[in-house]
């Protein structure tokens, strides 16, 4: 069969980008075995290193031109590409470009490697001795992520077909989802083919700037990792700690900064109606950052005072492990009906749990040193892995694979002892009175509460393994358990500061101590008197010990670091840090629903644990109280795709109502994804007011032709007292007056005034006049316009036809009517009125500084 | 290593704690002949809105509740009160999960998940629509 010629497709850079991923593959390969060459023969032949860089630069290469290519496709909307038109559409605004870049799953694979790219280049340079294993490793996760995008389908005989990646330049008529469909065969089928646009929710600048950061934040997670790993391989099972620590902390800053970022989005534009809401999504990302900050601080621990080796090289593998484990359980589906992110299967999860797999077993494999174990535990994990294939990867298997990964950490930990056998009588009782005892305490109360997310997000993974039917939990579930975690951690962080390694003395510890203590105290006692809702136990304790934390730590920068930025940062992280936890106590903890439903059917009748105060009714034109204000929905109007409300907020002063602000919700009206309701949020220094429309009638959401909130007009041709009926009112011509006579003898500057007096009356009977103006100056007609509120009717004066030998003149009109059906104009609501918010933005900020002040100042120690 | 020992089990036994409570105290997916059969516990139930029966939502009456009759998994039938206003595009949804208690003959729900539809769907209809 001849291949049909398709008008108007592109084809090449298709074929180019293919050819660049597979260039891509090969490069990395290439460097990887090179730089194995170079590892083993070590001190090593500087030639082998020589082409493990250039591989890897060529690999990098490789991955940026697919990038560009891609960039450049969704910029000239190329829908013969099924990503393109998957993400994007011709009338999508340009700066959206990014969002749809990496809105699905190709693109999201393309951004973590761009970034583990540009970490990789600066590692080649800066490794030194440790730039060969870690570049290994580097070039197997780029292998990985590489075989993403391959979109190769393996069909053994006798098996079921097996997917490797899927392919971001997919052309539409190949894609399985629309192959079927008749009209991409047709030749010309590209002409009228429009793609399906960016989902309306995450058209948003946070999309640009949320997802580079975080998946930076992921990349970042690999160096330590590398390191680790590179110290397992090369047997120096203390060396690596040292350059991984700058690394392990910069990780800290930026995947904190990308989490609280989804907070930010979720909070800002989102419908979440808060700041976090332990959705899988969020927790699968601060996982990695728990471990990571756990595993950090141990590491600091062992660079000290020489302890907890062992246990800082496994959080940091772990803190990598989670990140894949993050992306298996987004990526795979299988998150599915627990999260209000929608990712969808692409057919990978195999793929994903193989990768996910491979790195929790190669760390055992790197560390074993006899040859012939090595070999029997390559054996063994290939066994299983052919047995996984044979037996189409049943439950079981998995069940094998998770032991066989528990064994290989036990035998890890047993090889450790053996390798690297500890001094003898060395070993002293840990004092409670030094800082590393609770560095260790508090690394421990990260790790269970790491376990604890684990468990609730993973409850989709056990339904899948072991037949049982565990829901997700709620937002109440996951707090009562992490509030307690926080208060431990918070807690630790604040006192901690005046112990001294080793050992100090309690006397000194005490006095240090008790000043930001007493504080905190009595700040908290006070507010508990002078606050009525500051009354929840555990969140009474909380704000303690984060307030705690928070003056614990400027206490020690101004009295014992001195102003001396070089070992501020930590401490200016940590203030960050409580701040962050205060603020989240306070704003959601003591978040005032202002919205409350009192005058309609209570629920609480039908139901105890029914709530009436979430949303409340706003007619048009109505004023209702809530807390200390008075709202009002006076209006509302569309620009583009968004249909705007008007609430205006009312404070009563002197028994008169006067306008404080006014907020503008919003719904995005897509009828193809669904509409997307937008909050707006007043920001005020100590509290934020909500706002966000829940519900509306459909027919307001309907697409209207809309000039400003008009109609399109209708136009008429209309007598003097003759009478016209319009959909909503009867509208009579009374008078056209004469207001500026034309001077007859000036024909070339003709100047004519008219005024027409028209009598607008509605159904109902109301009346209202509106007297619109028409004028002609200089031989130029402009036509003026005058508005009836009452009935949502603008009439402009466009013409006017004086009337011959007595005849009634005449006037053209434009009618404009208000695009609205006024019997369903009513909105429903919410207020929430969300205290302190912005001692938890400023903490986050604060916290990001302070993490990278601490890098900057290491760096610079060591220097 | 006296003290460390100590905590390692304190923080040990926590773990294993925290473990068995997030778990047995988990809500659980459930269809709502399951749900009949302890009716203190919270279930999720999925399943699909009975087009046939009313939607109600009045929100003169109250803002914060909403009626409609869902058909679980299994083909069961329960007139379902959802503590919430009514979703935007609810009647699109392919899949709904309520989180809630059964009392009495209704099933009372604080929370819903929609599942809305491939986009997949709506293409060649518009496609043809644009020629």
């Amino acid at each position: 069969m001849d291949e049909i010629k398709f008008i108007g497709e592109q084809l090449g850079w298709g074929q180019a980008g293919n050819f660049l991923i597979a260039l891509a593959g090969a490069a990395v390969v290439f460097s990887c075995l090179s730089y194995y060459f170079q590892h083993k023969e070590r001190p090593g032949l500087l030639a082998w290193k020589t082409l493990g860089r250039a591989g890897f630069i060529l690999h990098g290469i490789s991955i940026f031109g697919v990038i560009a290519i891609l960039f450049h496709l969704l910029l000239d909307h190329r829908f013969e590409y099924h990503y393109v038109w998957d993400h994007s559409s011709s009338s999508m605004e340009k700066r959206y470009v990014f969002a749809s870049f990496w809105e699905g799953q190709q693109g999201s694979f393309l951004l973590w490697m761009f970034w583990q790219i540009v970490i990789g280049l600066v590692l080649l340079f800066r490794a030194g001795k440790w730039e060969a294993p870690v570049m290994i490793v580097f070039g197997l996760v780029q292998l990985w992520l590489t075989s993403m995008l391959w979109g190769i389908v393996v069909a053994l005989p006798g098996m079921e077909e097996f997917r490797i990646g899927s392919n971001p330049f997919v052309l539409t008529r190949e894609h399985p989802d629309l192959a079927s469909f008749p009209f991409v065969k047709m030749i010309g089928y590209l002409e009228n083919l429009d793609g399906q646009g960016l989902n309306p929710a995450l058209q948003n600048y946070w999309m640009t700037i949320h997802p580079p950061t975080l998946f930076l934040g992921f990349a970042l997670t690999l160096v330590p990792f590398a390191y680790a790993l590179a110290g397992l391989k090369s047997g120096d099972l203390k060396g690596w700690v040292k350059p991984a620590l700058p690394w392990a902390f910069t990780c800290i800053a930026i995947l904190g900064l990308g989490i609280l970022m989804g907070g930010a989005w979720a909070y800002e534009a989102l419908n979440f109606g808060g700041f976090w809401v332990w959705d899988p999504v969020e927790n699968t990302s601060l996982m990695p950052w728990l471990i990571m900050v756990a595993g950090a601080h141990l590491m600091l621990v062992f660079r000290n005072r020489g302890r907890y080796l062992q246990a800082a090289t496994f959080l940091t593998v772990f803190s990598f492990l989670l990140t894949l484990y993050s992306t298996f359980t987004t990526r795979s589906g299988i998150l599915g009906d627990a999260s209000v992110h929608a990712f969808t299967d692409l057919g990978m999860s195999r793929q994903l749990q193989l990768f996910l797999m491979f790195f929790m077993w190669l760390p055992s494999y790197f560390f074993i040193r006899e040859q012939k174990y090595k070999f029997a535990y390559l054996v063994t994990s290939f066994t299983l892995l052919a047995l996984g294939f044979i037996l189409e990867f049943e439950v079981a298997v998995t069940f094998i694979y998770i032991v066989f990964f528990l064994g290989g950490i036990t035998l890890l930990m047993w090889l450790w002892k053996k390798y690297e056998p500890a001094p003898p009588g060395k070993e002293k009782e840990e004092s409670i009175w030094s800082r590393e005892f609770w560095m260790f305490i508090g690394a421990l109360v990260l790790v269970i509460s790491t376990l604890h997310l684990m468990i609730e997000t993973s409850k989709p993974v056990f339904n899948t393994l072991f037949k049982t039917n565990y829901a997700p939990g709620d937002v109440d579930d996951y707090n009562k358990f992490q509030v307690i975690f926080a208060l431990l951690i918070t807690f630790f962080m604040g006192f901690s500061q005046f112990l001294l390694y080793r050992k100090t003395e309690a006397k000194k510890f005490y006095s240090r101590a008790a000043r930001s203590l007493i504080i905190s105290l009595l700040v908290v006692i006070a507010c508990a008197i002078a606050f009525s809702r500051f009354r929840n136990p555990a969140y009474i304790v909380l704000t303690f010990t984060s307030l705690f934390s928070v003056l614990a730590n400027i206490d020690y920068i101004i009295m014992v670091v001195k102003g001396k930025w070089k070992l501020m940062g930590a401490s200016i992280a940590h203030a960050g840090f409580g701040l962050i936890i205060l603020g989240s106590v306070i704003s959601a903890g003591h978040k005032n629903i202002i919205s409350a439903n009192s005058k309609q059917l209570n629920l609480e009748t039908l139901n105890p644990d029914f709530k009436n105060n979430e949303n409340v009714m706003l007619h048009k034109g109505d004023t209702i109280q809530m807390g200390e204000y008075y709202l009002c929905y006076s209006g509302d109007s569309s620009a583009g795709i968004n249909r705007y409300f008007r609430i205006d907020y009312f404070k009563e002063k002197d028994g008169k109502l006067e306008k404080e602000f006014t907020l503008f919700p919003r719904v995005q009206v897509n009828l193809q994804m669904g509409n997307v309701a937008e909050p707006s949020t007043l920001h005020r220094l100590h509290q934020d007011i909500f706002t966000h429309v829940v519900y509306v009638e459909k027919e307001k959401l309907q697409p209207v032709e809309v000039i400003g909130a008009y109609k399109q007009p209708q136009t008429e041709e209309i007598q003097e007292s003759e009478t016209i009926i319009t959909e909503n009112a009867f509208i009579t011509l009374r008078r056209i007056e004469l207001l500026e006579k034309p001077d007859t003898l000036d024909t070339e500057n003709l100047n004519v005034l008219l005024r027409a007096n028209i009598l607008i009356s509605n159904f109902k009977g109301d009346t209202a006049v509106v007297t619109p103006e028409f004028m002609i100056r200089d031989n130029r007609k402009i036509s003026g316009e005058s508005i009836d509120e009452i009935n949502g009717l603008k009439i402009t004066f466009d013409n006017f036809k004086p009337g011959m030998n007595g005849e009634r003149s005449s006037g053209i009109f434009s009618i404009y009517e208000k695009a609205q059906n006024d019997k369903n104009d009513f909105i429903i609501m919410q207020a929430i009125i969300f205290p302190g918010i912005n001692i938890l933005w400023s903490g986050c900020i604060i916290m990001v500084i302070g993490s990278l002040l601490a890098v900057a100042g290491r760096l610079k120690r060591k220097a | 290593m006296k003290v460390t020992h100590i905590v390692l089990l304190c923080i040990a036994a926590l773990a294993c704690g925290v473990s068995y409570v997030a778990l047995t105290g988990s809500n659980k997916y459930a269809t709502f002949t399951q749900a009949e059969k302890d009716v203190d516990a919270t279930y999720q139930v999925a399943g699909t809105l009975n087009k046939k029966k009313p939607v109600e939502y009045d929100p003169a009456v109250n803002a914060n509740v909403f009626s409609f009759y869902l058909l679980d998994r299994e083909g069961k039938e329960k007139k379902v009160l959802l503590n919430r206003a009514k979703p935007y595009d609810f009647e699109k949804a392919d899949e709904i999960i309520i989180t809630g208690k059964l009392v009495g003959n209704e099933f009372h729900a604080s929370d819903i998940l929609l599942k809305c539809p491939s986009k997949y769907n709506d293409a060649e209809k518009r496609q043809v629509s644009a020629n």
